[in-house]
């Protein structure tokens, strides 16, 4: 596999890893109008549990970056991870994106502002307390205004040390914002979350509120028919066609967000036709 | 927190030249709503656009032929990917540069002012990149919606019976930087057999949108 983002990385002249503990470091190509820096929900690892990481963007006004979900365009965030210590690194625990249109009917998903990309971190029961451990992550994205799109790369490294016990760190308080940003799980229409129910393959939403409703596919779902029209309504009521297959219901439903105003995302999972 | 970028734009010196070339979709055979995206085992539609050199190509003339349509924006990352960071796409290409049965066209359906559009921008970019085959400038978007474009780069092949038999990424990489398997290649190889059942991609197309006016 040709790897061209060391071509680019050399084509600019840049390379700067930082190594800090409870930080990390970037190194980038040409401005993506987005910095990440990796960081640890605590303040030290402990052997035997699940330690929690992250990717923290900030993004500049009018830029976005990818969701993974069904998307017409764009690129969401890749990482390959190493470290000195035989750590294991799940997978990105995706928050609830936002619909970004363009015409064309293209349709993609993803965050503006700024987001945690969390992810968990399986750390083995035998690690040596009082070692230093060094985590790096080899990324790729994609940020995109309405008109241009950047690809961006970074090298990134935290050092943490193992310890019995640890604290939370600094960037704590941005782990349980990504957490209530997974969303709420649809239970049933019980709940103070939309209602939903089957019509064949085609699942109905219906939630009171402003009447904004939009449906925000995650990975490995089912894909939605007709995403760009039947994904979004202001009448309270989304009908959503699901392809049949084995792969479930992922998404969420966000529920408000008329004018600007804040929404709520209802996290989905569910086999296609209930 | 450590944290360094390094400036640089990728988009410099983007010209948007507003040439208004003529774009159209024949109706009739092949044609089809707009609203409705083609699909592998399709007519191909017809069109008829101009290319950066003032010639005119439509479908038609390439009748019998097997025909590979490229969608293109020289200023897309994941076009120079394959035009200027790596040489995918003139290696693939150079593979068919002596075979009169096969004809590549790439076409940018980006409208004027938009990122990578306009006549001018076109003109250096097959320069720049050493693009050997003609570049189409769509600036109305019809062709584009015809064939339900939406990325760049985004391929179709079409059989020498004008249908067409590949709809999908250039490569299994969705990566800005890294090449995978050559999915076009094997594509274009298959139809130029005579056979139907063409590689399918194990992923969708990918890239950046189309940018269409409206």
């Amino acid at each position: 596999m040709l790897r061209l983002a060391i071509v680019w990385r050399a084509l600019f002249g840049l390379l700067c890893v930082s190594s800090v503990t409870g930080a990390g470091g970037q190194s980038g190509g040409p401005d993506p109008h987005s910095r990440v820096t990796l960081v640890s929900e605590a303040d030290a690892l402990v052997p035997g549990t699940t330690a929690m990481i992250g990717l923290w963007f900030e993004i500049d006004e009018g830029w976005h970056i990818y969701q993974a979900s069904q998307n017409d365009t764009g690129l969401e965030p890749t990482v390959e991870w190493a470290s000195d210590a035989p750590l294991e690194f799940g997978g990105i625990e995706w928050p609830a994106g936002h619909r970004f249109t363009q015409p064309g009917e293209i349709l993609d998903h993803g965050y503006e502002g700024s987001v945690l990309l969390m992810i968990p971190v399986e750390v083995p029961s035998d690690l040596d307390i009082g070692r230093v451990v060094e985590i790096r992550a080899d990324l790729e994205w994609l940020a995109c205004d309405a008109e241009l799109c950047v690809p961006g790369f970074a090298e990134l490294s935290l050092t943490l040390p193992v310890r019995a016990s640890s604290e939370a760190s600094g960037d704590s308080s941005r782990f349980e914002a990504a957490r209530r940003a997974l969303g709420v799980p649809v239970r049933d229409a019980s709940d103070d979350g939309p209602a939903m129910a089957w019509e064949g393959s085609t699942l109905v939403v219906r939630a009171a509120g402003d009447g904004h409703l939009s449906f925000v596919p995650g990975p490995g779902g089912a894909r939605v028919q007709g995403l760009f029209d039947s994904g979004v309504s202001e009448t309270g009521e989304l009908r959503l066609d699901f392809e049949e297959g084995e792969a479930p219901v992922i998404g969420w439903v966000r529920v408000g967000g008329a004018a600007g105003a804040e929404s709520v995302a209802w996290r989905v999972r569910t086999p296609v036709g209930g | 927190m450590l944290a360094m970028t390094k400036k640089r734009s990728v988009f410099g010196g983007l010209v948007a030249a507003a040439a208004v070339l003529g774009a159209a979709v024949a109706g009739g055979f092949g044609a089809r709503p707009a609203v409705e995206p083609v699909k592998v085992g399709d007519r191909a539609p017809a069109f008829s656009l101009t290319d950066t050199n003032g010639e005119r190509h439509s479908l038609s003339d390439y009748e019998g032929k097997i025909v590979v349509l490229e969608w293109f924006n020289p200023d897309c990352p994941f076009v120079k990917k394959f035009h200027y960071d790596s040489k995918v796409m003139k290696e693939t290409h150079s593979q068919f540069i002596n075979d009169e049965e096969v004809v590549f066209l790439a076409i940018n359906s980006g409208a004027p002012g938009k990122q990578g559009a306009g006549l001018e921008r076109n003109q250096q970019a097959v320069k720049e990149y050493k693009i050997e085959y003609p570049v189409l400038l769509d600036e109305s978007g019809e062709v584009g919606k015809a064939y339900g474009a939406k990325r760049t780069p985004e391929m179709f092949v079409i059989d020498r019976e004008g249908v067409i038999r590949y709809h999908g990424p250039i490569d299994s990489n969705r990566s800005a930087s890294e090449v995978g398997t050559n999915y076009l290649e094997l594509a274009v190889k298959q139809v130029k057999n005579g056979e139907t059942e063409i590689v399918r991609a194990e992923i969708d197309v990918y890239g950046c949108s189309v940018k269409y006016a409206k």
